[in-house]
């Protein structure tokens, strides 16, 4: 893990993204789960967001939220204020915000299986958005959907098949190419390389790349996989319980961990050079939601773990201009996680 | 595609087989046969003359061959009541009985499919409770007693629409389409309401949503597509019902329609009518639900897919590892 | 000890599921409204006989013949002088004995076919369903008008004619159902045991089937109640003078212009009543699958 050199440090001024304490709720009829609880991301142009965290995190709910797309009922932005390229998310109109999905901000979601309509051809989706957004003819529409399944490796002859008719890497291809469509400033990634199989993974994580770097788009990859974060992203946030716990440089986050979630994160994957080595898998689950302690939510299971711990509000402390932990074990100036030891 | 629909008619022929053998079969054991009624005066040997004539000194099938071999030549028996061919007899009423299945087919499709959508997109909101309310009341009213009262309301009180016959063009079918449009409503209304409730959930609309797709659209093309089979299938179900299945409206109104036909001729013992209105009736409405399957193809492409490959097996199997990769 | 504690889960775990499906349905107004309509329906007509004298019912008393409602005669009185409200009363009788003897009879003969049809498949579920077919080709008014046109309109042949005619729907909700749960490990496990179909059929099957088939069931008695008075009212069920709902409308057929009242109460009777069985029949079923519910 030691090998990873800092990727390009350089830093665009223009913010694409912007999210001050955002705190989403999804408020059922007997109980309130907190599903994000907080949370600040900044991200500039052409950088990548690795959003690293165990499943029901609150990943999801941060990217839909975004879109302003949450579920409603249940879900409900309590606060926060969310900017995309300077644009009130969360105070546009209807229609304003219509116009910003899909063509300023767009999103690839998880499972491939069942984001595309099974009743409109592949062709016909593609196209949709781009019509929307670029206010051309259905022609012209046409023609650049074609070129935009060329671009993610599909013939382009296949324009007028159907969902049920590609496998599941083709689909997430497609699905790719609708969230492309129209040149987003912003891509929020939503585990897009899961639902599919390891071979098609790596094809899949590299046209994203590539098409990156052609189409100088920002981007959040939402994953639970430190290796494809390694890979290819900037910067990194590590969620917890609807919080973020860590975030900063990629190199920050994984060279110089702070967070013992994080430490955890890495114990559990499995060391290809020391296969001897016993994998530290994190002991006990992720707390209930609807119950969240008033402090730490990782102290249960956290190994450093004091008792003043789950009885204090955690406080934010920044270790670089980018790199912030939130822990109060660092209250103590003593303390250092094991992983900092080494 | 034209294979499959040329398959479909094709399979209609064992049903439409199956379905007269069975209402002629079981018209046959009831009491009393067109002997009785015109032999009344004729002598033992012109009896069995005639009773080897019909057949009836043969097997049931027999007699159904018989039968079916008119049939093939649009001849359904003479009617003793009516004295005239029952074949004519059926033609003659069928466009009544037509007119009075579109109009209320038509009426519930124009007002149940905007109600039910709305009430699933507002779901617990008022629309979709008032509506499943007025849907729950409008299953629950039994037709012929829905017409009583509308002909009490709209003809003896008020005086505004005749309360029987067909004579005064659309003011005569106002009050009998509303009486069956009643219960297409309100089965439609829920179907469409729970179809469009199940589709609204779908991952889907999500992705349409991210693209900017406008509410209303997202609705109207994305949702309503996916919702539309179960809500084709009772379409399909209801008008082959009006069809077929409108005897007692027919009746409260005195609409000269097939249902009011094979009442009549019930009562009057006049078994070659019913058997042959029966057999007529359930053949259509087996062409409707013909006609609704082929149309299950034009609304998703993957049982077009699936039509498709029940010819060319070859391809199927791609598709399926597909589906599950 | 094995037997025991499997007997004592199977045990809990059913207490558990009924206790379930009864939290939900409660929970549901318009289901217990009709719970409690029914409950009240049923102990009248059951004990009707006990405290109603006949003379109410069928007593005629020309002098005080079709006298709009009043005090004395809440639903007024027929052409004969009798008493409405005793007459639907005493016709919930007939509605509910029809309804449910007819769902009896398609319950009868219908889930045992579709259970064969979905367990074996093959040959058997193909000529079972393409006989199924060709039954609800003809519509079940049709098929009813047929039945009867044959046995002739008495009580017993009504509730035949009613029941036969929704048998193709226990065929296909039951073969559906039994499709879904015919390849549980636990059947798998009956029957490498080898145990007999019918004991498997019976003891694991059907029982993880009765939801869809009880909701069905509930929905069919009201149906079966409303073809059971339109056949009546056709002419072709049962005969005015009794106080059959469906014939109580035939009798009042006549006196419609001036009398609307005879008509309306008998259709509100049989509306209430089939209004009733469907918001029970929804309640369960959204109680049972809460998955459908939301």
């Amino acid at each position: 893990m030691s090998e990873i050199r800092p990727k390009d440090t350089v830093n665009d001024d223009s913010t694409v993204l912007d999210i001050q304490n955002l705190t989403v709720y999804y408020e059922l009829e007997d109980e309130t789960v907190k599903a994000v609880n907080d949370i600040s991301i900044k991200l500039g142009k052409k950088r990548i967001l690795g959003l690293v965290g165990e499943t029901g995190a609150g990943k999801t709910s941060t990217a839909l939220a975004i879109l302003n797309l949450l579920p409603n009922p249940p879900g409900v932005i309590k606060s926060g204020s969310i900017h995309v390229c300077g644009n009130d998310m969360l105070n546009l109109s209807q229609k304003e915000l219509e116009e910003i999905r899909g063509g300023t901000v767009s999103m690839i979601f998880q499972d491939p299986m069942t984001s595309l309509n099974p009743v409109y051809s592949v062709g016909d989706q593609i196209a949709e958005s781009i019509e929307l957004h670029e206010k051309c003819s259905r022609a012209e529409a046409w023609d650049k959907a074609e070129e935009m399944l060329e671009l993610v490796g599909i013939p382009r002859e296949r324009i007028h098949e159907y969902p049920h008719q590609f496998s599941g890497g083709m689909k997430q291809r497609v699905v790719i190419a609708i969230a492309l469509a129209c040149n987003p400033k912003l891509l929020l990634a939503d585990e897009p390389t899961t639902a599919l199989d390891v071979t098609i993974q790596a094809q899949v994580l590299d046209m994203m790349c590539d098409l990156k770097q052609k189409f100088d788009t920002a981007m959040i990859f939402i994953t639970h996989d430190l290796g494809i974060v390694a890979e290819i992203c900037d910067e990194v946030a590590v969620m917890y319980a609807g919080r973020i716990i860590e975030q900063g440089t990629l190199e920050e986050v994984f060279n110089s961990t702070k967070h013992p979630y994080t430490e955890g994160l890495f114990n559990s994957l499995p060391d290809i050079e020391n296969r001897e080595a016993e994998l530290h898998p994190i002991q006990g689950m992720m707390p209930d939601p609807t119950k969240l302690p008033e402090g730490c939510a990782f102290a249960p299971r956290c190994p450093y773990a004091r008792p003043e711990c789950i009885s204090t509000p955690q406080t934010e402390r920044s270790f670089s201009e980018t790199h912030k932990v939130l822990c109060s074990a660092y209250d103590d100036p003593s303390f250092r996680i094991k992983r900092e030891e080494r | 595609m034209h294979r499959y629909i040329i398959k479909r008619i094709l399979m209609l022929i064992p049903v439409i087989v199956g379905v007269s053998l069975l209402v002629f079969v079981m018209m046959d054991m009831a009491p009393g046969t067109v002997v009785d009624i015109i032999g009344g005066e004729m002598s033992t040997e012109e009896l069995a003359e005639l009773n080897h004539q019909l057949g009836y000194d043969r097997s049931v099938f027999y007699r159904y061959f018989l039968y079916m071999k008119d049939l093939l030549h649009g001849d359904l028996g003479t009617s003793f009541i009516y004295k005239m061919d029952v074949w004519d007899l059926y033609m003659q009423r069928l466009p009544a009985t037509l007119e009075l299945a579109g109009a209320s087919v038509l009426l519930a499709i124009l007002l149940s499919i905007p109600l039910g959508i709305k009430a699933a997109t507002g779901h617990g909101g008022l629309t979709d409770n008032v509506s499943m309310v007025a849907a729950l009341l409008g299953l629950s009213m039994p037709n012929f007693w829905l017409g009583m009262m509308l002909i009490v309301l709209f003809s003896n009180r008020l005086g505004w629409l005749p309360s029987y016959g067909a004579t005064d063009g659309i003011k005569s079918l106002i009050l009998p389409a509303l009486t069956i449009g009643t219960g297409l409503m309100a089965t439609l209304t829920r179907t469409t309401r729970s179809s469009m409730l199940d589709v609204l959930r779908a991952d889907y609309l999500r992705t349409a949503r991210s693209k900017g797709v406008p509410e209303k659209k997202v609705v109207s093309k994305h949702a309503l597509k996916n919702a539309l089979i179960p809500i084709i299938t009772i379409i399909g179900t209801q008008l082959g019902n009006a069809v077929g299945g409108a005897v007692v409206t027919e009746n409260v109104f005195a609409w000269p329609g097939v249902g009011r036909l094979i009442i009549d001729a019930i009562n009057q013992r006049d078994t070659t009518t019913v058997t042959g209105c029966i057999i007529m009736t359930t053949v259509m409405i087996c062409v409707i639900m013909m006609v609704v399957d082929i149309i299950y193809a034009f609304v998703d492409p993957r049982l077009r897919a699936q039509y498709a490959s029940g010819k060319t097996r070859k391809r199927a199997p791609k598709v399926r590892g597909g589906e599950a990769a | 000890m094995s037997k025991n504690t499997e007997s004592v889960s199977r045990k809990y775990r059913k207490r558990g599921k009924l206790g379930e499906i009864w939290h939900h349905f409660k929970k549901n107004k318009g289901a217990m409204a009709g719970l409690i309509i029914l409950i009240v329906m049923f102990a009248v007509a059951l004990t009707i006989d006990f405290w109603l004298d006949q003379e109410k019912v069928i007593g005629q008393n020309i002098r005080e013949k079709l006298q709009s409602p009043n005090a004395a005669h809440w639903f007024g009185t027929d052409e004969m002088g009798r008493d409405m409200f005793w007459r639907v009363v005493y016709g919930s009788r007939y509605s509910l004995a029809i309804g449910f003897v007819a769902v009896i009879v398609s319950l009868i003969v219908g889930v045992p076919l579709g259970a064969a049809a979905g367990y074996y498949g093959g040959k058997i579920e193909g000529l079972i369903m393409r006989v199924t077919d060709i039954f609800s080709a003809i519509p079940s008014i049709l098929m009813g008008v047929v039945i009867v046109s044959i046995l002739g309109g008495s009580t017993i042949n009504l509730m035949i004619a009613v029941g036969i005619s929704s048998v193709p729907n226990f065929v296909r909700i039951t073969r559906a159902a039994v499709l879904t749960v015919k390849n549980e490990e636990y059947v798998e496990a009956a029957r490498a045991l080898g145990k007999t179909d019918m004991y498997i059929i019976f003891r694991h099957i059907l029982p993880n089937c009765l939801s869809p088939i009880i909701v069905q069931t509930t929905l069919r008695v009201a149906s079966a109640i409303v073809s059971a008075s339109s056949l009546s009212f056709l002419g072709l069920g049962i005969k005015p003078p009794s106080p059959e709902w469906g014939a109580l409308l035939t009798a009042g057929k006549t006196y419609i212009r001036g009398y609307s009242y005879l008509c309306l109460f008998p259709g509100l009777a049989i509306m209430i009543t089939v209004l009733a069985f469907n918001m029970v029949g929804d309640g369960l079923r959204d109680a049972m699958d809460p998955k459908l519910k939301r």
